[in-house]
């Protein structure tokens, strides 16, 4: 559960066009609740996908515990892929051809991690993010394409599985943008650094 | 070929004014159905009768064609059906139906070898493409990609096949002269077909956000995980149609492989071209029903594996 460092963070896309962010420093502590709240296009999100190596820094620095992570002077650019970080789209980006019982052991499946642990792991995740509902291999819908479940009725829930999959990595830091309520309704569950970002005060 | 150069510039034009819009998940766009009422029996009618015009009447004089002697004598005695299965015919070549000429059969296997192999290859250069062309952060790499795929469609297959000809017709370099060999023709083939896979290749990833791909990357993907287990199924209707299109235009086409084919490597197309040098009319025209009944039942084979629309995948 490391540190999220940012120092002197500018990002802008080309030379002549604004900054979207303009030099930002930020400490957000080990294990902090981190919530980002400002206006539509304040910067808010692009900083998360700066931290997560969505994008990446036009100048400054970004540093998770001891290891630099994006460092436009270093030279240094982890790939997302590479940062151990979880992450909920605003679009809750499911994979819509995927079942939900694939859609949220993407990642597990992608580390090879033995079945029977797996399934822990997935039904532990989905009981704190209130899937309870969806025991694995009890409801249906589990084994449905994603598409098909995220429509209608159903689309409440798509946050729930989102995070799930997200999270079920166990990720050295989470973070969630746009209305994720899922995280705040049990921020002390997983014991990790989050950064939440909201353009909504009252409803976030 | 100017012409084609401004049509393309202007195309290009257009599609940079063009506010473009992304979809995040695989649906494009919804059908929705809306009753004709009283119009309804006409309309059907006259799409049938559009139909029964333009596909069903040629290819029933096609298919007459092959089975009368003199054409359109409609006696009896005028009838047969020699040229599809018959033996011991007392012509110079071809003593039998095409049907049971092994020359047939071995241009049958080529062809689908050869557009086969070619169609799925540009397939799939074409959704990289696409991939390329929309995600690139260079844009003149994404103006490039797209105009130099599309050049081959200005070009006349006969000129290309010739510019293939001179330039692997004697060894280049680590090159052996590729003369005679089928893969020139795959290579050149692939190098016709892209204007097609390329342009569905790119109105497919217009349509897809970036959202599935880097969740996929947050959780730990790789690109070449993103690719198999994200991008290729969520496109997988217009990768089918972006292989189908170049396999049916590939299998029908003549200008390429009647300069670059040689009788070892024969299709279908140069070996009907061939019947009808010896004016075998009626045979010739048997072989090129032979490549409809492929091409059809090609795609009606494709579009029932992968459970897509050939109309569908190109239109969204």
């Amino acid at each position: 559960m490391p540190t999220i460092n940012i120092n002197g963070a500018q990002k802008n896309y080309g030379v002549n066009s604004a900054n979207a962010v303009s030099d930002l420093d930020l400490e957000i502590r080990d294990g902090e609740f981190m919530c980002l709240l400002g206006p539509s296009g304040c910067g808010k999100t692009t900083t998360l996908r700066m931290i997560a190596g969505l994008e990446n820094l036009s100048g400054g620095e970004i540093r998770i515990g001891d290891r630099v992570v994006d460092s436009v002077n270093g030279g240094v650019f982890v790939q997302p892929e590479k940062r151990e970080m979880g992450l909920v789209f605003q679009s809750y980006a499911l994979w819509p051809h995927m079942t939900i019982e694939r859609n949220t052991d993407f990642g597990l499946r992608l580390r090879k991690i033995p079945k029977p642990n797996a399934r822990r792991v997935l039904k532990r995740s989905c009981r704190r993010w209130t899937l309870r509902n969806i025991a694995i291999a009890i409801l249906p819908s589990f084994r449905r394409p994603a598409a098909a479940c995220c429509s209608g009725a159903h689309a409440g829930n798509q946050s729930g599985r989102s995070v799930t999959g997200r999270t079920a990595l166990k990720p050295r830091c989470a973070f969630a943008s746009g209305n994720a309520r899922r995280v705040e309704a049990d921020p002390q569950g997983i014991k990790t650094t989050i950064v939440f970002v909201t353009h909504d005060q009252w409803n976030p | 070929m100017i012409i084609g150069i401004i049509t393309l510039w202007i195309d290009a034009r257009l599609v940079r004014e063009a506010r473009r819009f992304v979809t995040v998940g695989s649906k494009g766009s919804m059908n929705r159905q809306s009753r004709l009422g009283k119009l309804r029996l006409p309309a059907t009618l006259f799409a049938a009768a559009i139909f029964v015009l333009s596909v069903g009447l040629p290819l029933l004089t096609l298919a007459l064609s092959t089975v009368m002697k003199v054409p359109a004598r409609f006696t009896f005695d005028n009838f047969t059906l020699d040229y599809w299965i018959g033996t011991d015919l007392n012509t110079v070549a071809l003593q039998t139906g095409v049907l049971l000429s092994p020359d047939l059969w071995a241009a049958a296997k080529n062809t689908l070898l050869i557009v086969g192999f070619a169609s799925l290859t540009s397939g799939i250069l074409g959704l990289l493409v696409g991939y390329v062309v929309i995600r690139t952060p260079v844009r003149a790499l994404s103006m490039y990609l797209r105009q130099v795929t599309f050049l081959p469609y200005l070009v006349p297959g006969i000129a290309f096949a010739a510019a293939y000809l001179s330039l692997f017709a004697v060894p280049r370099g680590p090159m052996p002269a590729l003369y005679g060999t089928v893969t020139i023709l795959i290579l050149a083939l692939i190098a016709d077909q892209m204007p097609y896979a390329s342009r569905a290749g790119i109105s497919a990833m217009t349509q897809l956000g970036k959202d599935p791909e880097e969740a996929a990357q947050i959780v730990g993907a790789s690109w070449f995980r993103r690719m198999i287990a994200i991008v290729i199924p969520i496109q997988k209707g217009s990768l089918v149609t972006g292989v189908l299109l170049p396999f049916i235009s590939g299998i029908k086409g003549l200008s390429l492989f009647v300069i670059l084919a040689v009788p070892s490597s024969d299709v279908l197309t140069t070996y009907s071209l061939r019947l009808v040098d010896y004016h075998y009319t009626q045979a010739a025209n048997a072989v090129v029903l032979i490549i409809a009944a492929i091409a059809y039942f090609g795609t009606l084979a494709a579009q029932k594996l992968t459970k897509t629309n050939l109309a569908e995948g190109l239109g969204s």
